[in-house]
């Protein structure tokens, strides 16, 4: 019943663009292990040949680490520095003398290293004993880790950005349906949502980005989303990968092709991220401005917030035409300092009803305030409670 | 290891037959010396000042013996140096030499009753790395059954010394009340017994005649290995897992070439040494609790029970069982007691690779063996004894420096196993011997979690020798220690992913 082991790893790698390491590829073959490193190295040379990074092969390199292990060496020859430790009276007699002899411990390395990595790793080896294919992959991973379910936040994130992207999308319809395809499958590649958070952070112009691909290795798809929209035609007939090849390696051989689409949803999710922050900024500056001016502008806002009766209709049109868009967000950034603020603007705010109010809150601050308006005065003293 | 052997498996699949490769069978005879009782027979109630009379009684002999030995016989302007029983019996200006245990009296150290008296107030602070004060306010002492004297002088300071280890000193009583001590002596390392002596032993009672059974005879074989290996700090998350699956595919041997799987097949057994579990029993401060009872919820709390990381190290153990024996020691962070000694993890940990633990009650050691923190046994006849790091980790804070080879082997040379344990070490209140001092010297002493590997050997004045080995965490290192049962020689690998970042 074992299938060919090159439809399989075809199907799982190049279709399904699953990871399949020399062990997984033993157990659905039930074959040795060693014959499934050789399977996995016969299939890794074939493709190459027909399509040069069509797969990813990581390795395992096994032998004598060039680099001696400094700490396990030298940790009891140290002692000659403090010899206060060493030469206690008791045991000197008994100390052994053959550290010297034990000079290196002999040490073993076993180690994962990615294709490109391989010549590096190789060089770091005194000896080698090994060497075999550890896995195959659609592309090189960031971190293997396909084994395990994916922690629950990954999720979490993912499906954020899908929603994100797929309310923001329609740009590109026949995107889609290869989204869809490819995220389930590589799923369990955990590493992926690390660099986003990145991405967030440095949030620079969508355009901008686009022509730094090369610097910011991560956002690298620029020239893969269009080639994406190619294999989004593809996938509906027959299997992308092959097909998107040669474009994806011009631009880096390390992307997963799956993030070519993620990249745009990044884009997305950093300009809408970067206009929020913007108007943050601008609201906080704005802010000042008014402390300063103490006009009546400001009070608007922090009525919306505090008065809910009469005024807020009025105050609520300026406000709006004012900052564009996603009000609440901001708001609840400024929250806290807001409350505190508030009090000593609402005297303010008493500005635009009457001139008379205005002198109270000059003369005292936020108390008066409080003995002033007596219908609120509930809500005061609660936030009173919270500041002393 | 031919060069055609490095790429043997870089080619195409051909007809080879692979054989299964044995693995050499391991011969395990553990001792049972730190199990407590059970259930009602355990208490907590008895102070643990018997712990150090007993210690005491213990060690004093030993070491009044050694002392005789390089003392008695020094003669001084005619006179010779006189032995004093107890503490208090020494006087003022005259050369004599006492036994007695060692007390440190450390203001950096905490205090039980500083912690009654101070502490209901403000939420604790950290824990100190070294109890050593800077500025030299500690103070030695030695104290038996009659009392206590300030120790002075230039031996203490070229030396290691802790809390509860028992020594002999000689010098004599100055104005101050001081003790000056010229020389000093410790128990050293005790009897050692020969290789398979215990398993020879048991097979003479077994078969009434001076002839070891043939079974046993065939259990010797050459040329194993152990593997040793502490701190694989399984958290259940996703990241840590791919050297712990090196680590778990090479001791199956399906990693790497034919020749290492040969060499592999020499590994007779494992021995986890501690900290398998990262944050295994979070333990919250006095504030953290008065939080988590407002939220306090009738029965299972997935909120505040992580079951991934157990979970995953069943998953592990598992995995291996099938191919290997292991020992494992609970460790610092596994879900033990806390106390030393640390009694095994409780099979329903491990819902899978229980089955490979002994039926409970039969006196048969397990393939899987959950053995205590401190733990002593026969493997390949040398006998081993090892713990998941806490009584080194304890001593640093002690003494100066960073040697942990040097802690281990002063441990040996005290014959003290935990010589803080009642005092910063937290341990059970022994009331009929103190479990922890060693009477018979191991063949290799392994100490679990700690920052590097290292090792070295170590002799007695009998002749003994003590392979003592530091293993490092795991998860930090990624390092695995293999000791050769034939020569005792260690070697270590070294798992890592390349560029991982």
């Amino acid at each position: 019943m074992a299938p060919d082991p090159k439809t399989f790893l075809a199907a799982s790698v190049l279709n399904d663009g699953k990871i399949v390491s020399y062990r997984s590829l033993s157990r659905e073959l039930k074959v040795h292990s060693n014959v499934a490193k050789k399977m996995l190295y016969d299939f890794h040379q074939r493709q190459t040949s027909k399509k040069p990074g069509s797969v990813h092969a990581t390795f395992l390199v096994d032998g004598v680490s060039k680099v001696t292990n400094e700490p396990s060496v030298n940790g009891h020859q140290k002692d000659g520095e403090d010899m206060h430790m060493q030469s206690s009276p008791y045991m000197n007699s008994s100390m052994p003398q053959e550290e010297n002899e034990e000079d290196r411990i002999p040490t073993r390395s076993i180690v994962l290293a990615r294709e490109e990595d391989l010549e590096v790793v190789k060089s770091e080896f005194e000896q080698l004993h090994s060497i075999h294919i550890y896995s195959l992959g659609p592309s090189s991973v960031q971190r293997r880790s396909g084994r395990r379910p994916p922690a629950p936040t990954v999720p979490a994130v993912r499906s954020k950005e899908l929603a994100s992207s797929r309310s923001q999308e329609p740009k590109n319809p026949s995107t889609k349906s290869t989204l869809s395809s490819d995220r389930p499958s590589s799923s369990g590649k955990a590493g992926r949502a690390t660099p986003q958070p990145d991405s967030k952070l440095s949030s620079k112009p969508a355009t901008l980005k686009r022509e730094q691909s090369d610097i910011f290795k991560s956002f690298s798809k620029p020239k893969t989303k269009s080639k994406r929209e190619d294999t989004g035609s593809f996938t509906g007939a027959s299997p992308a990968p092959s097909a998107a090849q040669p474009d994806k390696k011009t631009v880096h051989e390390d992307e997963p092709m799956k993030d070519a689409s993620e990249d745009e949803q990044v884009d997305d999710f950093i300009t809408e991220h970067k206009t929020s922050s913007k108007q943050g900024k601008s609201h906080s500056e704005r802010a000042a401005e008014l402390r300063k001016m103490m006009d009546e502008e400001d009070e608007e806002m922090e009525d919306t917030a505090n008065e809910p009766s009469q005024e807020s209709a009025p105050i609520d049109a300026p406000t709006s035409q004012k900052e564009a868009s996603p009000e609440p967000a901001v708001v609840v950034t400024g929250g806290r300092r807001r409350g505190r603020r508030k009090v000593m603007k609402k005297k303010t705010i008493k500005d635009d009803e009457g001139y008379l109010d205005s002198f109270y809150t000059i003369t005292s601050p936020w108390r008066a305030s409080i003995l002033t308006s007596s219908p609120y005065s509930h809500k005061r003293k609660a936030s009173m409670g919270i500041l002393l | 290891m031919a060069d055609q052997d490095v790429d043997a498996l870089l080619q195409a699949p051909s007809n080879d037959e692979y054989p299964t490769i044995d693995r050499i069978p391991s011969s395990y005879n553990p001792l049972h010396s730190f199990d407590l009782a059970k259930g009602d027979q355990k208490h907590y109630q008895q102070q643990y000042g018997d712990m150090y009379f007993l210690r005491l009684a213990k060690l004093k002999p030993a070491v009044e013996e050694i002392a005789a030995e390089a003392w008695g016989e020094i003669e001084t302007a005619g006179e010779s140096i006189r032995r004093v029983d107890r503490v208090l019996d020494v006087r003022q200006g005259e050369l004599c030499w006492v036994a007695g245990t060692i007390y440190m009296d450390m203001p950096l150290k905490p205090n039980i009753l500083d912690d009654i008296s101070k502490d209901h107030w403000i939420s604790a602070p950290p824990p100190r790395e070294k109890y050593i004060s800077p500025s030299g306010q500690d103070q030695i002492m030695l104290e038996d059954e009659s009392g206590r004297l300030r120790l002075i002088g230039t031996p203490l300071q070229i030396s290691t010394v802790v809390t509860g280890c028992i020594m002999a000193v000689m010098g004599t009583e100055n104005a101050n009340g001081d003790f000056e001590i010229i020389d000093m002596k410790v128990p050293d390392l005790p009897r050692q017994p020969q290789r398979w002596e215990r398993d020879e032993a048991s097979a003479v009672l077994a078969n009434g005649n001076g002839k070891s059974s043939k079974k046993e005879q065939k259990e010797r074989r050459e040329g194993s290995k152990v593997a040793i290996v502490s701190g694989l700090g399984i958290s259940g998350d996703e990241g840590d897992t791919l050297t712990l699956d090196l680590l778990m595919e090479y001791l199956l041997g399906e990693a790497c070439g034919q020749s290492t799987q040969q060499e592999i097949g020499n590994i007779s057994r494992l021995i986890i040494a501690g900290n398998s579990i990262s944050e295994g029993t979070p333990l919250y401060s006095r504030d953290e609790l008065s939080d988590k009872k407002t939220s306090k919820k009738y029965g299972y709390d997935s909120a505040a029970y992580n079951p991934a990381p157990t979970q995953r190290l069943d998953d592990f153990l598992a995995t291996l069982l099938p191919s290997i024996p292991i020992t494992m020691l609970p460790g610092e962070g596994d879900p033990a007691n806390i106390s030393l000694p640390q009694q095994p993890i409780h099979p329903a940990m491990f819902p899978r690779s229980r089955n490979y633990s002994p039926m409970p009650g039969s006196t048969e050691p397990g393939w899987f063996d959950s053995v205590t923190n401190p733990w002593e046994g026969d493997i390949e006849g040398w006998r081993m004894m090892g713990n998941g790091g806490q009584p080194i980790d304890d001593v640093f804070k002690y003494v100066e420096g960073e040697e942990r080879l040097n802690m281990m082997e002063n441990l040996l040379r005290w014959r003290c196993g935990a010589p803080t344990a009642p005092d910063t070490l937290w341990c059970y209140p022994f009331q009929d011997k103190d479990q922890f001092v060693i009477e018979e010297c191991p063949h290799v002493y392994f100490v679990g979690s700690q920052p590097t590997f290292e090792t070295t050997v170590i002799e007695g004045p009998t002749g003994q020798t003590v392979r003592l080995i530091a293993v490092p965490k795991f998860k930090e290192t990624g390092e695995m220690v293999l000791l050769d049962i034939d020569t005792l020689e260690v070697e270590s690998v070294i798992f890592k992913v390349f560029n991982d970042s």
